[in-house]
C-alpha cells in the first residue's frame, strides 16, 4: 500500500460521495438504549441466573431480581418502609382505601411482557380487550381493590385489610405496592403479603394486574418468575420463622380451585424448603404459583407468596438435534420434512407434512381462494427452539398478504393462534401503510430468535410510523411479549426477513 | 478522564457520537440498505455495552465495534437475502455539494461493481478506501492476516479498476 495511484484516490472520492448520501435516522442512540434495556431484562430472566434471594424481605428481594436495576433503586428508596412491618391496627379495615390512584404514566411506557402478570389479566392483549370493551369494572382501576380481590382468587378472603399502599416505579412502568394483612386471633392486624401491581396499557382506564406477591418471612426461590414449567414441578423457597408447614399450589385465573394436587413442605427456622407439586394445566398459559403458611391458631393465612409461571400442558417433547433447526426440519430430528399445502376452494387449506420422525400429518386452516393462495412461504425455525415453523401464505389483498404459522406441539402439527384465533401476520403495504414480519436474532449475550411484526402508517408515503411487536411462540399460540414504537424513514427498509422465508410480495 | 471510571452508558454515548455515522455508512456499503445497516450498528453497540466491563478502553472499543459491525453485516447478508428486495432503489440521491463533482453515474457504477465483489474483497475495499483504516486495523476487524488483507485489496482493486476505466 504505497505509492500514489490516481485510481485509488478517485475510488476514495467515489466512496466518500456515496457514503454522504447515507444519513442515519438520528434516533440511533435511543434505539440502542432501548435495546440495551430490553437485553438486560432478558438476561435477568434467563433461567439459572434467576433469584439469588437473601430473603428476609422475601417479597421485595424477589421483586428486585425480577425487575432488574430500576427496581433495585426503588427498593433502596423504599427500604425503611419495607423493613418496618406496618403498625398494628391503625390501618383501616377492609374496603376501598384512600389510596391516591396512580396518575396515568406519562411518556413512553414500557409494556409488561406477557406472562409476567398473573391476575386478573396475564397479558396486555387481555387487558386491552377488556379495556376496549368498556367491561372493566371500577375495581380494575383501583390498586387496593385489585389486590384484595387477588386474595379472593387465592382463596384467602380473610386477608382483607389494606395496611399500606405505596407508589412504586419499575421497569414495567408506574405501579403500586399494596401491603395486605388480616386480624389475627389475638386482635392485632398482621401483614400477610405485599402485592405488587402494574397498570397494563395506558390511559385512565388501564386496569391493574398483579405481577408478584411477596411475604416478609416466606419466599419462593425456584422456579424463576415467569419460568416455563411442567408437571411435576419442584418448588424451592426459604422461610424465616419457627417451624411451619408451607403449602404449595398452582392456580390458573380461569379456575376457581387449584389445578395442582395438595403439596406441602416443612420449613425450619431460616431454612430452605422444597417440595414437588403435580398439576394438570387445561391449556398452556400463565399460572400462579402460590406458597403459604397458616397461622398457628388455624384461622387463616399467615404468609403468602405468589409468582407467575408459564405452564405447559402436555409432556416434554423429544430433544431437538440442533437449535435453531435447519430449514425444513419441522420435527427436530435433523432431517428435512416435506410439506405441501392445497386449497379446498371453500375457505380452507390443508397442509400435509411427511415428517421424517413422526410420519404423515395434516392440519387444516382458514385460507382464501385468491390466486396464489395457499402457498408455503418457507419452513424456518423462527424462535430457534429446534423445530422449524411452516409459514403459509393464506390470504392476499390488493397490497397486503397474510401468513399463518404451523408448528409441532407435542409431536402434533397445529395452526398457531393469536388471541384465540388463527394467527395472521401481515406483510406488504402501499403509500398509506406498511406491514411486515420476520424474526430477529437476539444479542450475542443471549442468543436466540424472536418473531416480530411491524405495522406503520404514513401520511406522505415516505416515513412510516408505527410499532414493532415481539412475540413468543408458546405451544400452539403466539403471545405478544412487548411492543414499542418504531419509525421507518425514507430509504429505510421495514424490518423483515427470517432466514430462507420468501414473501410473495 | 480515566477510562476505568467511565460507565458503559457513558461510553456508549460518547462512542455513538464519534463513530455511529461512519459505522452505519460502512455497514450500508456492506449491506446495501440503510435501515438494516443502522440495526446492525445498533446491535453492535448493544453488544459492546455488554462487554464494556472487559474492554474499558475507547480505542479498543472502536476496533471492537468495527469488528462487530463487519461480522454482523456478513451474517445478515447470509441470513437475510430477502432484505434486498426491500432495499431502496439506488436512485439519484442528492449528493452533497462538495462531492457534486463525482458523477452520479460513476458512483452508481462503482457501487454496483463493489457489490459484485466477493464479500472479503468488498469488506477490505470499504475499510481501506472509505474508513481509511491501516492494514493492521483491517486485519483485526476481519480476523484475517495482514497478508490476506493485501491480497483481497489488490484483487478487489483490480476488479473495480476495470469497471471504472471502462467508464472513462
Amino acid at each position: 500500500m504505497s505509492g500514489y495511484d490516481p485510481f485509488e484516490d478517485r475510488l476514495r472520492q467515489v466512496l466518500l460521495a456515496e457514503a454522504a448520501t447515507v444519513t442515519p435516522a438520528g434516533d440511533g442512540l435511543s434505539q440502542i438504549r432501548a435495546k440495551v434495556a430490553r437485553r438486560d431484562r432478558l438476561r435477568w430472566l434467563r433461567p439459572g441466573l434467576a433469584v439469588a434471594t437473601a430473603a428476609v424481605l422475601a417479597g421485595a428481594a424477589v421483586f428486585a431480581v425480577f425487575l432488574g436495576d430500576s427496581a433495585s433503586r426503588t427498593l433502596t428508596q423504599d427500604r425503611h418502609t419495607a423493613t418496618q412491618p406496618p403498625g398494628p391496627a391503625t390501618s383501616p379495615p377492609t374496603g376501598p382505601t384512600s389510596s391516591p390512584s396512580a396518575a396515568p404514566p406519562s411518556g413512553p411506557v414500557p409494556v409488561a411482557r406477557t406472562g409476567y402478570t398473573m391476575w386478573p389479566y396475564t397479558s396486555l392483549g387481555q387487558a386491552q380487550a377488556a379495556q376496549r370493551s368498556g367491561g372493566g369494572q371500577a375495581w380494575h382501576r383501583d390498586s387496593a381493590q385489585t389486590a384484595l380481590r387477588f386474595m379472593g382468587y387465592l382463596q384467602a378472603p380473610e386477608v382483607n385489610m389494606v395496611l399500606a399502599n405505596e407508589r412504586e416505579t419499575t421497569s414495567l412502568g408506574a405501579g403500586r405496592k399494596v401491603t395486605l394483612g388480616r386480624k389475627m386471633a389475638n386482635g392485632t392486624a398482621e401483614p400477610v403479603t405485599v402485592v405488587h401491581l402494574v397498570r397494563l396499557g395506558s390511559g385512565a382506564t388501564a386496569p391493574y394486574a398483579v405481577t408478584v406477591a411477596g411475604a416478609y418471612r416466606l419466599a419462593i426461590t425456584a422456579p424463576g418468575i415467569a419460568a416455563p414449567v411442567r408437571s411435576p414441578l419442584v418448588v424451592r423457597g426459604t422461610i424465616t420463622g419457627v417451624d411451619e408447614s408451607v403449602r404449595v399450589e398452582v392456580r390458573m385465573p380461569s379456575a376457581v380451585t387449584p389445578i395442582s394436587a395438595p403439596a406441602a413442605a416443612m420449613g425450619g427456622t431460616a431454612k430452605p424448603w422444597q417440595t414437588s407439586v403435580s398439576f394438570t394445566a387445561p391449556v398452556s398459559g400463565t399460572g400462579t404459583l402460590v406458597a403459604r403458611t397458616d397461622s398457628a391458631a388455624g384461622d387463616g393465612a399467615a404468609q403468602i407468596a405468589a409468582r407467575p409461571v408459564l405452564l405447559s400442558a402436555g409432556r416434554a417433547p423429544a430433544t431437538p438435534v440442533a437449535k435453531p433447526a435447519a430449514d425444513g426440519d419441522i420435527d427436530g430430528d435433523g432431517r428435512p420434512d416435506q410439506v405441501t399445502v392445497t386449497g379446498t376452494g371453500t375457505g380452507t387449506a390443508t397442509l400435509t407434512a411427511a415428517l421424517s420422525r413422526l410420519g404423515r400429518q395434516g392440519v387444516s386452516m382458514q385460507a382464501t381462494s385468491t390466486p396464489g393462495v395457499p402457498a408455503v412461504m418457507g419452513v424456518v425455525d423462527a424462535d430457534a427452539d429446534g423445530y422449524a415453523e411452516v409459514f403459509v401464505h393464506v390470504d392476499s389483498g390488493a397490497s397486503t398478504g397474510f401468513a399463518s404459522v404451523v408448528r409441532l406441539v407435542n409431536d402434533r402439527l397445529v395452526v398457531v393462534t393469536l388471541n384465540g384465533s388463527q394467527a395472521r401476520l401481515a406483510y406488504g403495504g402501499s403509500v398509506g401503510h406498511q406491514d411486515s414480519f420476520g424474526c430477529a436474532e437476539l444479542a450475542a449475550a443471549n442468543p436466540g430468535r424472536e418473531l416480530f411484526s411491524w405495522t406503520g402508517t404514513s401520511g406522505d408515503g415516505l416515513t412510516y410510523s408505527g410499532s414493532e411487536t415481539v412475540y413468543r411462540l408458546s405451544g400452539g399460540s403466539l403471545m405478544a411479549l412487548t411492543s414499542y414504537p418504531r419509525t421507518v424513514g425514507p430509504g429505510q427498509a421495514a424490518p423483515t426477513g427470517c432466514g430462507s422465508l420468501k414473501y410473495p410480495y | 478522564m480515566q477510562a476505568s471510571v467511565v460507565s458503559a452508558d457513558e461510553a456508549i454515548t460518547s462512542l455513538y457520537a464519534a463513530h455511529y455515522r461512519s459505522l452505519v455508512r460502512i455497514a450500508a456499503f456492506l449491506l446495501h440498505d440503510v435501515g438494516t445497516a443502522e440495526e446492525v450498528v445498533q446491535d453492535a453497540f448493544v453488544e459492546l455495552h455488554g462487554h464494556w466491563r472487559r474492554l474499558r478502553d475507547p480505542e479498543r472499543a472502536a476496533a471492537y465495534l468495527r469488528q462487530a459491525v463487519v461480522n454482523r453485516s456478513r451474517s445478515r447478508l447470509r441470513h437475510q437475502k430477502v432484505v434486498d428486495r426491500h432495499a431502496p432503489t439506488p436512485g439519484p440521491a442528492a449528493p452533497s455539494a462538495e462531492y457534486g463533482a463525482i458523477g452520479a453515474l460513476e458512483r452508481a457504477e462503482v457501487v454496483t461493481a463493489l457489490r459484485a465483489l466477493p464479500v472479503r474483497q468488498r469488506e477490505v475495499i470499504v475499510l481501506r478506501y472509505y474508513a481509511d483504516l491501516s492494514e493492521a486495523q483491517i486485519a483485526q476487524a476481519l480476523g484475517i492476516s495482514a497478508g490476506a488483507v493485501k491480497s483481497h485489496a489488490s484483487r478487489g482493486l483490480a476488479a473495480l479498476r476495470t469497471t471504472l476505466e471502462r467508464l472513462s
